[in-house]
C-alpha cells in the first residue's frame, strides 16, 4: 500500500478514537466549536463542489440547509413534543403520526439531504439550464427567499415563525465528523475522477467543454444536487446540535458564511473549504465578545470587511485549487531538515 | 373614481422612486457588467446623512438633503475606487462576492452606529418643510404634497440624465464603454474617470430617492434598502438591464404593479416579496434582456 | 454525387444576427476522405459556418446534413459525440489542468460508468479511467507531445499548445475535423511543420477534414479543393491554381484597384 494512503487511514484511526474521547471528556465549548465546524465544514465542502470546482455561482445553500434541518426534525422529533410544538396548526400528518427513534438518527439526516436534493432539481432545472454568472447567483438567492418564505408562512408542516424547540441532542462529534468524513471522501472521489474533470472544465471553459461532447447542463445539475445534499445534511446535523429551529435560522447571512468560507479555503479546494470551516466556527466563537462587550451587530462589520480584504488580497485562500497531501509535509520536514543541517554545519 | 386616482399617484410616486435606484444598477450593469449589490445600502445611507446633518449638527432641512446627496454620491465613488477598481480584470465573480461584502458591510455599520445617529433601531427621517407635507384637496382626492413632488423631481432627475447621456461628451464616453471597454481604452477614454462618473451619478440618483424615499416613508433603519434595491434591481431587469430607459420603465411597471398589489389584492400583499422574486426569477429565465433589450449573443 | 458518398452537406444556410446577414444561402458537399478549405476575407463568415455545424449557432435557414442525418439545430454536445470535432481560432483549451487532462475531458462522454461507479470507485470504473489514461498518453504520443502530459496547458509554448487541442479534438473519436485557422500566428517553418502534422493525421485517423485558414501557403499547399466567401456569400470554389486566378477572388481579398493592376 501507498505511504499516503496508510498515513491517511492511520489519521482517520485518530480522528475516530478523538470524536469518541472528545464526546466523553472534552471542554464543552470547545465541542460545541468542533461540532459547529464540522457541519459548516459539510456545507461548504459542498458548496464548494459547485461554486468552486465547477464554478456555477449558487447565492442558495442556506435554503437547503433549512430543508434539510426542517425535515429531519420533523422525522425525529418525540411525538408528545410534535403534541407540545404545533399548538396553532396542527402538525399534518403522517409526520404528526410517527416520529423516528434516535436509530434512525441517519436515516433521518439522508432523508433531510433527499429533500433538499429534491429542492435543488425544482431549482436546478430551469436556472442551471438558462443562466450563467450573476443571473444565475440571483436567481438562486431569490430560490432561497423563496424557500424561506414558504418555510415561515406553511404553519401545518414547520409551525411557522415559531420555531420548533426540543429537538434532542443527537449531534455530536462522532456524527459530525463522521458525516465530514464520508461527504469528503465523496467530494474528493467526484474531483479526481473523469466527473470531476469535466466540471473543471466547465468552469475553465463551458463553450470548449460542449464541443467536446460534453451535456454541460447534466453536470452543472450533477453538481448543484451534490451541494444540495451536503448542506441539508449540514442543517439536519444544525438542528440537532442546538435543540431549536426557527425559519431565521437559516437566512442569507448562512451563505454569506460559507462564501467566507470556501474564499477563505480556496475557491475549489475541498480541504480548503473543511479547514476555512473550522476557521470560521473558531473565529465566530472567539469574536462573540464583540458583540457582547463592544457593540452588538461588530462582529458582522467584521466579517464583512474580512470578506471584502480576502477578495482584495487574498483571492486564491488558503489552498488555491489545490488539496492537500501528506507530500506537503514530507516536503515541508525535509525543507525544514536541509535548512537545521545547514545552520549547524555552518559552525 | 377618488380612490383610484389616489392609487395612480402613489403607484407613480412609488415607480419614480423605484425608477431612480434602478439607472443604479443598469448603469453599473452596462459598463462593467457586474450587479452592484452595494447599491440598495447607498440608498439607505442618504437618510441617514440626512439625519446627521438635520438633528445632530442641527442644519437647515434643505442644506441637509443636498449635503446628503453629495456625501452619498461619494460614497459611491469611494467605494468604486476601493473595492472594486482592483478587481476591474478579475473574474466576475470575485467582484460579486466583494459587492456583497460591501452590501453587508454598509448595513451593519449602522448598526453598530452610536445611537444618537443610526444603531440597530428605527430613527425618524428629518421632516420635510411645509411644502412637501401639505396635503392638497382636488376635488375627491386628497394627496399629500410628496405624492405630487416626487414624480417631479424623479422626472426632472431623469431628463437631466438623459441629457447628460446623450448631450456629453462624458455620457458619449459611457455609451462607448458600454459598448465596448477594451476599445474605448484603446481609443484614448480615461477609462477610470468615466467609471467614477457613472458610479457617482448612479450613487447620486440614488442618493435623491433616498432622500425622497425618507419624505414620503419616514422610518429609516438599518435594512431599507434591501427591499427597495430588490424591486429596484428588478425593475431594472425587466426593463433591460444596461438600458436606462428601460430602467425607468421597469421602475414605473413594478412600483404601479406593487401598489395595485397592495389596493386590489390586499389578502396577498404578504407574499409581495415572493411576487418580486417570482417575477425577477421568470424574466432572467425567460426573456434577460428585459422588455427593451437585444437578444446578445456569445461570439465564438 | 451519391448521398451516401457525403460526410457532411450544407444546404443554403443563412445565418441572421438581428439586421445583420452574417452568412447568406451557402451550400457546400463534403466527401469523405476529403480535405477541404474555406478562405475569405476577414469578417466573411467563415467561422459562424462552423458554428452553425457544431450547433453552436442555430442557423435561421438551411439544413446541415452529417452522414445522411440531419442535425441542424442540435446543441454542440450531441454534435460531437455524433462525430464532428472542431479547435477554435482563439485556442480555447482548459489552461489550468494538464495536456493529459485537457485529452482526457474529450473521454469524458463516452465512459460507461455512473458518477458512483466514480466515487465509490468500482472496479469498472478503475478499469475505464486506466483505459482512458493509456489511450490520452497514446494520443499525446501521436502528435508528439508525451512529455508535456502533465504540464499545465497554460505552461505550454503556444505551438504546443495548438496540438493539445488538436489532440484533444482527436481524443473524441471524430469522423470530421473542423479546423479553424490552425496556423494562426506561425512562421513559415512551422506552417510547413502544421502541413505535414494535418497529413499524417488525416492518414492515421481516417479523417476528413474541413479547415479555414489565412494563411495561403498552408490552403495552398494542402488542400486539393477550396472554397471562397466573402460577406457571406459563397463567390467561388476550385483548386489551388484555378482560385489564385479567379479575378472575383482577388477583388475580395485586394479590392478593385488590384484587379485592375
Amino acid at each position: 500500500m501507498k505511504p499516503n494512503r496508510i498515513l491517511t487511514v492511520l489519521f482517520l484511526l485518530g480522528l475516530a478514537l478523538f470524536a469518541w474521547w472528545g464526546d466523553a471528556r472534552m471542554d464543552r465549548l470547545l465541542w460545541r466549536i468542533l461540532n459547529l465546524g464540522a457541519i459548516y465544514a459539510i456545507a461548504a465542502v459542498g458548496y464548494t463542489v459547485i461554486n468552486g470546482i465547477t464554478g456555477q455561482f449558487s447565492l442558495g445553500p442556506h435554503g437547503f440547509m433549512l430543508l434539510g434541518a426542517y425535515f429531519t426534525t420533523l422525522l425525529i422529533l418525540p411525538l408528545e413534543q410534535k403534541r407540545a410544538v404545533w399548538i396553532f396548526d396542527p402538525l399534518v400528518p403522517p409526520f404528526s403520526q410517527f416520529s423516528l427513534p434516535e436509530s434512525g438518527f441517519v436515516l433521518a439526516l439522508v432523508a433531510g439531504g433527499v429533500v433538499a436534493v429534491l429542492a435543488a432539481v425544482v431549482v436546478g432545472v430551469p436556472a442551471l439550464r438558462a443562466l450563467r454568472g450573476d443571473y444565475l447567483a440571483i436567481a438562486t438567492l431569490g430560490f432561497g427567499e423563496i424557500i424561506f418564505l414558504l418555510v415561515a408562512n406553511l404553519r401545518g408542516l414547520t409551525n411557522g415563525a415559531m420555531g420548533i424547540k426540543g429537538i434532542p441532542f443527537y449531534t455530536n462529534l462522532k456524527w459530525a465528523v463522521g458525516a465530514l468524513v464520508v461527504l469528503t471522501y465523496a467530494a474528493v472521489r467526484l474531483k479526481n475522477s473523469s466527473f470531476g474533470r469535466a466540471l473543471r472544465a466547465i468552469r475553465e471553459d463551458e463553450l470548449a467543454a460542449e464541443s467536446m461532447g460534453i451535456n454541460v447542463f447534466r453536470h452543472k445539475f450533477l453538481a448543484f444536487m451534490f451541494s444540495a445534499f451536503c448542506a441539508g445534511v449540514a442543517g439536519g446535523l444544525m438542528a440537532t446540535l442546538i435543540g431549536t429551529i426557527t425559519p431565521d435560522l437559516f437566512r442569507f447571512f448562512v451563505t454569506f458564511y460559507l462564501l467566507m468560507i470556501i474564499v477563505l479555503g480556496g475557491l475549489g479546494s475541498i480541504s480548503g473549504a473543511i479547514v476555512g470551516g473550522f476557521i470560521f466556527a473558531t473565529v465566530f466563537e472567539a469574536l462573540r465578545f464583540i458583540d457582547t462587550a463592544v457593540v452588538p451587530g461588530m462582529r458582522m462589520v467584521v466579517f464583512a470587511l474580512l470578506l471584502i480584504l480576502l477578495m482584495l488580497f487574498f483571492r486564491r485562500g488558503l489552498f488555491g485549487r489545490e488539496e492537500f497531501s501528506w507530500d506537503w509535509i514530507g516536503r515541508g520536514a525535509s525543507r525544514v531538515w536541509r535548512w537545521a543541517w545547514a545552520k549547524m554545519s555552518s559552525f | 373614481m377618488a380612490p383610484y386616482v389616489q392609487q395612480l399617484f402613489n403607484g407613480l410616486t412609488l415607480g419614480s422612486l423605484y425608477a431612480l435606484l434602478a439607472i443604479g444598477y443598469t448603469m453599473v450593469y452596462g459598463i462593467l457588467r457586474f450587479i452592484n449589490f452595494a447599491h440598495g445600502e447607498i440608498f439607505m445611507f442618504a437618510g441617514y446623512w440626512a439625519l446627521l446633518w438635520f438633528a445632530v449638527l442641527k442644519f437647515p432641512w434643505w442644506a441637509a438633503a443636498v449635503l446628503a446627496v453629495a456625501i452619498t454620491g461619494l460614497m459611491g465613488v469611494i467605494i468604486e475606487r476601493l473595492a472594486y477598481r482592483p478587481l476591474r480584470h478579475a473574474p466576475r465573480i470575485s467582484v460579486f462576492i466583494t459587492a456583497m461584502g460591501v452590501s453587508i458591510l454598509l448595513g451593519n455599520t449602522i448598526i453598530v452606529l452610536p445611537d444618537w445617529w443610526a444603531g440597530g433601531r428605527q430613527k425618524p427621517f428629518p421632516t420635510p418643510p411645509a411644502i412637501m407635507t401639505r396635503i392638497f384637496q382636488l376635488g375627491d382626492v386628497r394627496i399629500q404634497g410628496v405624492t405630487i413632488w416626487v414624480p417631479l423631481i424623479a422626472i426632472a432627475c431623469l431628463l437631466g440624465l438623459l441629457l447628460l447621456i446623450y448631450r456629453t461628451k462624458v455620457g458619449r464616453a459611457m455609451r462607448a464603454i458600454a459598448t465596448d471597454l477594451e476599445i474605448t481604452a484603446l481609443m484614448g477614454a480615461n477609462i477610470n474617470r468615466i467609471i467614477s462618473y457613472t458610479f457617482l451619478v448612479g450613487s447620486l440618483l440614488a442618493a435623491v430617492a433616498g432622500i425622497l424615499w425618507g419624505c414620503r416613508y419616514p422610518r429609516l433603519q438599518w435594512d431599507l434598502g434591501l427591499l427597495p434595491g430588490l424591486r429596484s434591481f428588478t425593475a431594472a431587469v425587466v426593463g433591460g438591464i444596461g438600458n436606462i430607459t428601460g430602467a425607468m420603465l421597469g421602475g414605473f411597471l413594478i412600483g404601479l404593479g406593487e401598489i395595485a398589489v397592495v389596493a386590489f389584492l390586499p389578502h396577498l400583499s404578504g407574499l409581495r416579496d415572493a411576487f418580486i422574486f417570482a417575477i425577477l426569477i421568470l424574466f432572467l429565465l425567460v426573456r434577460p434582456t428585459g422588455l427593451l433589450g437585444k437578444p446578445l449573443k456569445e461570439k465564438v | 454525387m451519391g448521398e451516401n458518398e457525403l460526410i457532411l452537406s450544407l444546404r443554403n444556410l443563412t445565418m441572421r444576427f438581428g439586421g445583420l446577414v452574417a452568412v447568406r444561402d451557402f451550400s457546400m458537399d463534403i466527401r469523405y476522405g476529403e480535405l477541404v478549405g474555406l478562405i475569405g476575407p476577414n469578417g466573411a463568415g467563415k467561422t459562424t459556418i462552423f458554428n452553425m455545424i457544431t450547433g453552436h449557432y442555430t442557423p435561421t435557414a438551411g439544413r446541415v446534413l452529417f452522414q445522411g442525418r440531419d442535425i441542424t439545430g442540435l446543441p454542440p454536445w450531441q454534435v460531437a459525440r455524433l462525430g464532428i470535432a472542431r479547435t477554435f481560432q482563439n485556442i480555447r483549451l482548459c489552461r489550468e489542468m494538464t495536456a493529459l487532462e485537457n485529452v482526457l475531458i474529450s473521454f469524458h462522454p463516452r465512459l460507461r460508468s455512473t458518477v458512483f461507479d466514480a466515487i465509490l470507485p468500482s472496479p469498472r470504473y478503475l478499469r475505464e479511467e486506466r483505459a482512458m489514461r493509456e489511450k490520452g498518453m497514446e494520443l499525446l504520443a501521436a502528435v508528439g507531445l508525451e512529455r508535456w502530459a502533465n504540464f499545465r496547458a497554460g505552461a505550454l509554448p503556444y505551438g504546443l499548445q495548438r496540438r493539445v487541442e488538436c489532440a484533444r479534438a482527436l481524443a473524441t473519436q471524430p469522423k470530421l475535423l473542423l479546423l479553424d485557422e490552425p496556423a494562426a500566428g506561425m512562421n513559415p517553418a512551422e506552417a510547413a511543420d502544421l502541413m505535414s502534422f494535418i497529413g499524417r493525421v488525416r492518414e492515421i485517423f481516417n479523417l476528413t477534414i474541413f479547415l479555414i485558414e489565412h494563411v495561403m501557403q498552408v490552403v495552398m499547399g494542402i488542400c486539393p479543393r477550396i472554397r471562397v466567401i466573402d460577406f457571406g456569400v459563397s463567390i467561388a470554389e476550385g483548386t489551388p491554381e484555378e482560385i489564385k486566378h479567379n479575378p472575383k477572388v482577388i477583388e475580395a481579398y485586394l479590392g478593385e484597384e488590384a484587379l485592375r493592376a
